[in-house]
């Protein structure tokens, strides 16, 4: 943060404090606090989208809380704290739930499934009249303490609560759980590959989310007096996402613009009369239309335009802006904090730096595994198969990996070569068969604990965090070696800036390692496609692998470029990394490879050293038909 | 059991209903992957054609008809062309909020130009009933039931039997690769945009004459339909008509023999249900990743 933005925000604190001193308007101070709930909404619902996520059900849990809330503190004469923070925990209970059941649904699937949560809830609110009362609702709900008279008690209740929720989401926002949610958001299957959990996370986002909302609806509940099952209709969750994808998804103060202006724009509107909400409905598509990421993000990225411009005209000199012009706001952060802490990073890098000068195979996780002899086996694959409904795309394979080789994969198309790496990495199903690492069976694992053991893949088509910079992109994929406990990064533990250093480290030391060092602040998709595939290697070392899998990494390289590629992966094996290669460039599996595994239809038809493989009758047949044999049917 | 019959019938002309409304989202979610929130509303606008030119201008029914489906279907076609082409390549809550502001505008405009009082369109078919052993339905709702599978059928052929349809359906699968054989897939977008419209205006123009017309009528159409299209799977033509006819017959049946307060609710629970036993939906695939 600059000293700017810190006076600016600090300014802006206090005019929030005044504010009812200045102003003593009821209808303005009302507005305010309604305000302050909006935020709460959009900010909550906003932390679904930082996992990119879009729920049509937050009504659902603002009115769960609101419920809650009524009805224990007039029914049961329950205290309004105890009242209020039940209202938020019997939501986030609903939200595990309700996550469970839906987060294995995937964009558009997600946003229509969610679309009915908010719509069962108010007929449930509507229809179990002896508990909430029906149509009628809920009256004379009591005010927090008796001294909630007007609106100042509750305009600076609701700013306490506003201030909590937004200093404990930018905590988050740049801890080891954003930069999560960021990888997740950015690309999920890469995120998983380096061992972030996405499921987790989600989970994480939606029990928080709900959380807060709840909070929110008990406030409401208290503060209006009265709730009804009109506040679970459709309208207010159409409401709640306007504020937080117009204001611009995904960021800190997106919502909280977005929330304001929804509030205070409908009243403002009122002069329109009927016209209002076809005014409204209009404003929406041309946000839409003209900003589509929202209004802050673009507003930002037009303010910065012209303060570019404006520099340049002032001095020649300036540098170009980035290629991304807009939010490279992360990164900018990220470079501020190693300054920030120059002690901490020092005196980490000295003692790392005894141990050895490549640190990022240092496995830091308990399950280190050792080396003994050369020829140990890493993995094992008995009688592996896998089925797609009639199709056998790998049958009865069996093979072992051992400790420091690179094994290469080859067969022609359709072999099913991707399908065994999909199997190993638990990426793709296993139909029968059993792939066991060391003594651990990996077969019930999920992707990510699989690269959290120390597998981890890459993909044959590119995957980056594409939106973010190349340097970025590494400290992201080191995330899943990071503490995740919620408190942890909520207090800024020692250990947690510590891991914070040390995935700095292993970012700078990869670059190094993949001679990349010059691009280090580029937006990874605007690399030319060889340094991707290089930094997609990166990505794959950073979560620092015992095994490494391969898949096509020369697809679509020229000669040269194999050839780097090449001394690169001996180089990755000098460093007791053991390697899975999958690959079509026959120099590439020859120059390199100790082992060559060869599928044909599924089966292993061969495994030998590569002098033998080229001389191997059956793996030409494989490859070349047999003789005389033209039409054989695949 | 004729009661019960009774209740088929009924319930199989609102299905109906909502497997029109369910191609027409599944079209535009297939082709364009936009979630179309103002779907309801071009079903409503469909109505208040109807009512504007048969009920007010004295035009005959058919025609009336036919001029909803083609001013709709135009409004559909304009709506592509200038709000959600220039947002395609954005992410699919972009096009979505965008179309939930278009469904805003739509009702309110609505509103103001019709009055929120509920109107009736009148009669379009004689009132007398037409005997099938026991069962006894009229003219006005068998005209529904016969329209809608006409319509099905027809936007079947129109799929499965024409080149524009194989374009369709190309893009459907995949629209770089159709672009890349020489489909106009703006066009296709455009077309089907205003398809799905049209399709929807028949709906509202169909169902018109049968309940009351009224500008907030397409909201809990819109939601139904939603429903029905994720129950029969996203993206499935056979499950959408269905699942439509299927919550038609249980909403109809539900409303007789339960309560017809949760009539509304039916639609919730069925994709609850289905969601829990098959999460692709009726007829849903499940898709390969990566």
């Amino acid at each position: 943060m600059t000293q700017t933005s810190r006076f600016s925000l600090l300014g802006l604190l206090t005019l929030t404090l005044v504010f009812p001193a200045i102003i003593n308007d009821p209808f303005i101070l009302r507005l305010a606090v309604l305000c302050g709930i909006s935020i709460l909404l959009a900010s909550g619902h906003n932390i679904l989208m930082n996992v990119k996520q879009l729920s049509l059900g937050p009504v659902a849990f603002y009115g769960l809380g609101a419920y809650v809330s009524a009805i224990l503190t007039t029914r049961y004469n329950t205290p309004f704290l105890v009242a209020f923070f039940l209202a938020g925990l019997t939501a986030m209970a609903v939200g595990w739930v309700l996550g469970r059941l839906t987060l294995r649904l995937r964009a558009a699937y997600f946003v229509l499934v969610t679309l009915g949560f908010a719509e069962f809830f108010r007929l449930v609110a509507l229809n179990w009249v002896s508990m909430t009362n029906g149509p009628m609702g809920i009256t004379a709900i009591p005010p927090p303490t008796s001294e909630f008279k007007g609106y100042v008690g509750y305009y600076f209740f609701v700013l306490f609560l506003v201030l909590i929720v937004l200093c404990s989401l930018y905590r988050l926002e740049h801890s080891t759980i954003g930069r999560a949610m960021r990888a997740i958001r950015e690309n999920e299957s890469l995120a998983v590959s380096v061992g972030i959990s996405n499921f987790r996370y989600m989970m994480l986002a939606t029990v928080l989310s709900s959380f807060i909302i709840g909070l929110a609806g008990s406030f409401y509940a208290h503060f209006a007096q009265f709730i009804s099952p009109e506040i679970l209709v459709f309208d207010l969750t159409l409401t709640i996402v306007v504020m937080v994808i117009a204001g611009g998804r995904a960021t800190l103060a997106g919502p909280v613009v977005g929330a304001i202006l929804f509030t205070v724009l409908p009243e403002l509107l009122r002069v329109t009369q009927v016209w209002r909400m076809a005014i409204l409905g209009l404003l929406l598509m041309l946000i839409m239309r003209f900003m589509p990421d929202g209004i802050l993000p673009t507003l930002s990225h037009w303010l910065q335009r012209l303060m570019v411009d404006y520099i340049k005209v002032r001095r020649k000199d300036i540098q170009p802006p980035t290629p991304s012009g807009a939010l490279t706001k992360p990164m900018v952060k990220k470079e501020h904090r190693s300054t920030l802490h120059p002690e901490i990073s020092e005196s980490l890098s000295t003692k790392l730096a005894v141990n050895s000068s490549n640190l990022f195979l240092q496995r830091t996780t308990p399950h280190n595994v050792t080396y003994r002899t050369n020829s140990e086996t890493l993995l094992r694959v008995n009688g592996l198969c896998v089925y797609f409904g009639g199709l056998r795309a790998v049958e009865e394979v069996d093979f072992e990996v051992k400790a420091g080789e690179i094994l290469a994969v080859i067969g022609p198309n359709g072999a099913g070569k991707t399908t065994v790496l999909n199997a190993i990495s638990r990426f793709g199903p296993i139909t029968a068969g059993e792939i066991w690492q060391h003594d651990t069976l990996l077969n019930s694992l999920s992707a990510h604990e699989v690269a959290r053991r120390g597998i981890v893949r890459t993909f044959q088509h590119t995957k980056l965090f594409s939106n973010v910079s190349t340097r970025h992109n590494l400290v992201l994929a080191h995330n899943g070696l990071e503490p995740e406990a919620i408190h942890t990064n909520l207090f800024r533990t020692n250990s947690c800036v510590q891991s914070e250093q040390q995935a700095e480290l292993v970012a700078d030391q990869i670059l190094t390692f993949l001679t990349m060092n010059s691009q280090s602040s580029l937006l990874a998709n605007s690399l030319p496609y060889g340094h991707q595939r290089l930094l997609e290697l990166g990505i794959a070392l950073a979560p620092q692998p015992t095994i490494l899998l391969l898949d096509e990494p020369a697809a679509g390289m020229n000669p040269a470029e194999v050839t780097e590629l090449m001394s690169l992966i001996k180089k990755i094996q000098d460093k007791g990394i053991t390697v899975v290669l999958v690959e079509h460039d026959m120099k590439l599996v020859m120059g390199i490879s100790d082992r060559v595994l060869v599928l044909d239809h599924g089966r292993k038809i061969a495994e030998d050293l590569p002098e033998e493989i080229r001389t191997n009758k059956r793996v030409i047949e494989a490859y070349l038909g047999r003789r005389g044999d033209h039409g054989r049917v695949c | 059991m004729v009661v019960f019959l009774q209740h088929i019938v009924n319930g199989l002309m609102i299905g109906g209903i909502y497997a029109l409304m369910g191609i027409g989202l599944t079209l535009i979610f297939g082709v364009m992957n936009v979630v179309n929130f103002a779907h309801g509303e071009f079903y409503m606008l469909g109505a208040f054609v109807v009512y504007t030119v048969f009920t007010l201008a004295g035009v005959p029914y058919p025609i009336a008809l036919i001029a909803a489906a083609i001013l709709v279907g135009l409004l559909g076609v304009f709506v592509e062309r200038f709000l959600l082409r220039p947002i395609r390549h954005q992410p699919v809550e972009v096009p979505m909020l965008a179309t939930i502001g278009l469904s805003i505008f739509l009702a309110n405009m609505a509103l103001i130009i019709w009055n929120p009082t509920r109107k009736d369109i009148g009669q379009a078919f004689p009132l007398v009933g037409i005997e099938f052993g026991p069962l006894i339905v009229t003219p006005a709702r068998l005209s529904v039931l016969v329209a809608s599978l006409l319509i099905i059928v027809g936007s079947h052929w129109l799929l499965r039997r024409t080149k524009l349809g194989r374009a369709i359906r190309a893009t459907f699968q995949d629209s770089q690769t159709a672009a890349l054989m020489g489909v106009n897939v703006d066009f296709i977008h455009m077309l089907t945009f205003g398809l799905g419209a049209a399709i929807a205006a028949l709906a509202g123009g169909l169902l018109g004459p049968i309940f009351q017309v009224f500008p907030s009528m397409g909201a809990i159409v819109s939601a139904k339909s939603f429903a029905v299209v994720i129950a029969g799977g996203l993206g499935s033509f056979p499950g959408a008509i269905l699942a439509g006819l299927l919550l038609g017959i249980v909403e109809s049946l539900g409303a007789g023999y339960i309560s017809s307060g949760y009539r509304d609710a039916i639609a919730f629970i069925l994709i609850i249900v289905v969601l829990i036993f098959k999460p692709t939906g009726l007829m849903g695939k499940e898709r390969r990743v990566g």
